[in-house]
């Protein structure tokens, strides 16, 4: 490293994509620069849609973001190994590769390269709703998470719990990885043998491990990924398919003993566990920012507002559970259920917004005579047959 | 097709053309030496697998021989003149053994 300001080229590569890209861009444009020097640029893979070229250019143009048309397309690992050389050559100290379909955190790049500075680690891989075997699971992502200040919100809640630490993963995702330039000169670029694109990243990933260095993932910076537009566009996947077969074959016949070693993660418990305290620190920040509405029921309410979190528990109280709801998100946490509102108020550091009794029971006398101006009874027939 | 020529006529802002042909040569010299190293896997692997196939072909008209000889084998055990000799040979024997008492 040459400065102490680290310089990062985050290169998004495109494929058409006009209903999504302007999105990314202005996310990318907004990136905070604070402690690192960012440069933003667009590969566009010779994009076929009529116009599209010209009127991308001048969304880059407009936001002072770098655009480069390949002469012919590339196909991805070609377009990515553009972007890995482009920071080589330029002298950047990292280079962040990322999808066009994607919604940045404003501090995604310096979350990024604190997780690439530590020990051993050759590639970082943000967190996401859509990355692969990491996912934060989500009911429906384009509507609850597909905003900027939703996205910057649940990062900063998972920088708060996670801060800059790394989790050692089997291979990365490249819809937002981070590499040292230093790394690529040492590992070189993706192999163009993967054709048009998937599993060049499994591939890479495979031989920096080979190389000696780390495979992270930074579970303290959360990037929204729409997933798969530009390929579907491309009819590179078809509507059912997450991959290329001919391309895991590939990656079956290289690394014979890739696949029982995800599975060995998978089962290791490691990511459930982190995405488990994942959901919790969003839905506590969630609920002591924006506080938290009871449901009492039996089910959880159809309509909420998707700005608080939505507590639901049974009317009667002999569910020892309260499941809670926010933007997609769920997770359910055991109660003492009469105890339910000193539990909660602990938990978000707040006493609710309101308690909604959709349905009658024990729990819902004892709650509305705990929150007498807070208490809505709104149900009429019971929710549960 | 006014639109499609103002795709190729966009202007970049970063300059990659230099990159990008360097690595494109270095593909083509990769993608060229894979095809001879895939052609002579391809040939040899032929190879053997000629031999392999004129084995188990020698393998399977050996097999066929013996098939046929077994069965003619069979059909002389089943035959009412091998039947007749075992039990003419089985008397016999009985003879020879009360003879040596």
């Amino acid at each position: 490293m040459t400065s102490s300001r680290p310089k990062v080229l985050l290169a998004i590569t495109a494929y058409n994509g006009e209903a999504f890209i302007e999105r990314t861009l202005d996310s990318a444009a907004r990136i905070d620069t604070s402690e690192v020097d960012v440069d933003v640029v667009v590969l566009d893979d010779a994009s076929p849609a009529p116009g599209f070229s010209a009127r991308l250019a001048a969304m880059c143009e407009a936001r002072g973001i770098g655009y480069y048309r390949t002469p012919r397309n590339l196909g991805i690992p070609r377009n990515v190994s553009l972007g890995l050389l482009a920071g080589v050559e330029k002298g950047y100290d990292y280079v962040i590769i990322s999808n066009s379909d994607v919604i940045y955190p404003a501090h995604v790049v310096s979350q990024l390269v604190r997780a690439g500075q530590a020990k051993g680690v050759g590639s970082v891989t943000a967190w996401s709703n859509n990355v692969s075997m990491y996912s934060l699971e989500n009911d429906d992502p384009d509507r609850y998470l597909a905003d900027q200040e939703v996205v910057d919100s649940i990062s900063a809640a998972l920088a708060d719990q996670y801060g800059d630490a790394v989790m050692d993963i089997p291979a990365g995702i490249s819809f937002c990885v981070l590499i040292s330039t230093d790394v690529i000169r040492d590992v070189g670029v993706m192999d163009p043998v993967f054709g048009r694109g998937y599993c060049e990243e499994t591939d890479w990933s495979l031989r920096s491990l080979a190389a000696g260095y780390r495979i992270a993932l930074a579970p303290g910076v959360f990037v929204y990924h729409a997933g798969r537009g530009s390929n579907l566009d491309a009819g590179l996947v078809s509507g059912e398919h997450t991959s290329v077969p001919e391309n895991e074959r590939i990656i079956d016949l290289r690394y014979p003993t890739f696949r029982s070693q995800v599975r060995a993660f998978a089962s290791s418990g490691i990511l459930d566990e982190a995405q488990l305290y994942a959901i919790d620190a969003i839905m506590r920040a969630a609920g002591r920012e924006s506080g938290y509405v009871l449901d009492v029921g039996w089910l959880p309410p159809t309509e909420t507002q998707d700005d608080v979190v939505h507590c639901t528990v049974a009317a009667n109280g002999l569910e020892e559970t309260v499941e809670l709801r926010y933007r997609g998100f769920v997770r359910t946490m055991e109660v003492d259920a009469f105890g339910i509102g000193e539990a909660l108020e602990e938990y978000f550091g707040r006493a609710p917004e309101a308690v909604n009794l959709h349905d009658r029971g024990k729990l819902s006398s004892t709650l509305g005579e705990r929150y007498p101006a807070l208490t809505v009874r709104t149900g009429n027939y019971p929710a549960r047959v | 097709m006014a639109d499609q020529a103002a795709s190729d006529e966009v202007t970049n802002t970063f300059d990659l053309d230099g990159v990008s042909l360097v690595q494109a040569l270095r593909d083509v010299e990769v993608a060229n030496a894979r095809v001879i190293d895939l052609t002579k896997r391809l040939t040899s692997m032929n190879k053997e697998l000629v031999k392999a196939t004129t084995a188990l072909q020698k393998a399977q008209l050996r097999n066929r021989q013996l098939d046929a000889r077994i069965k003619e084998l069979e059909k002389i055990e089943g035959s009412r003149a091998f039947r007749s000799a075992r039990v003419a040979g089985r008397l016999a024997s009985g003879v020879r053994s009360r003879l040596a008492k």
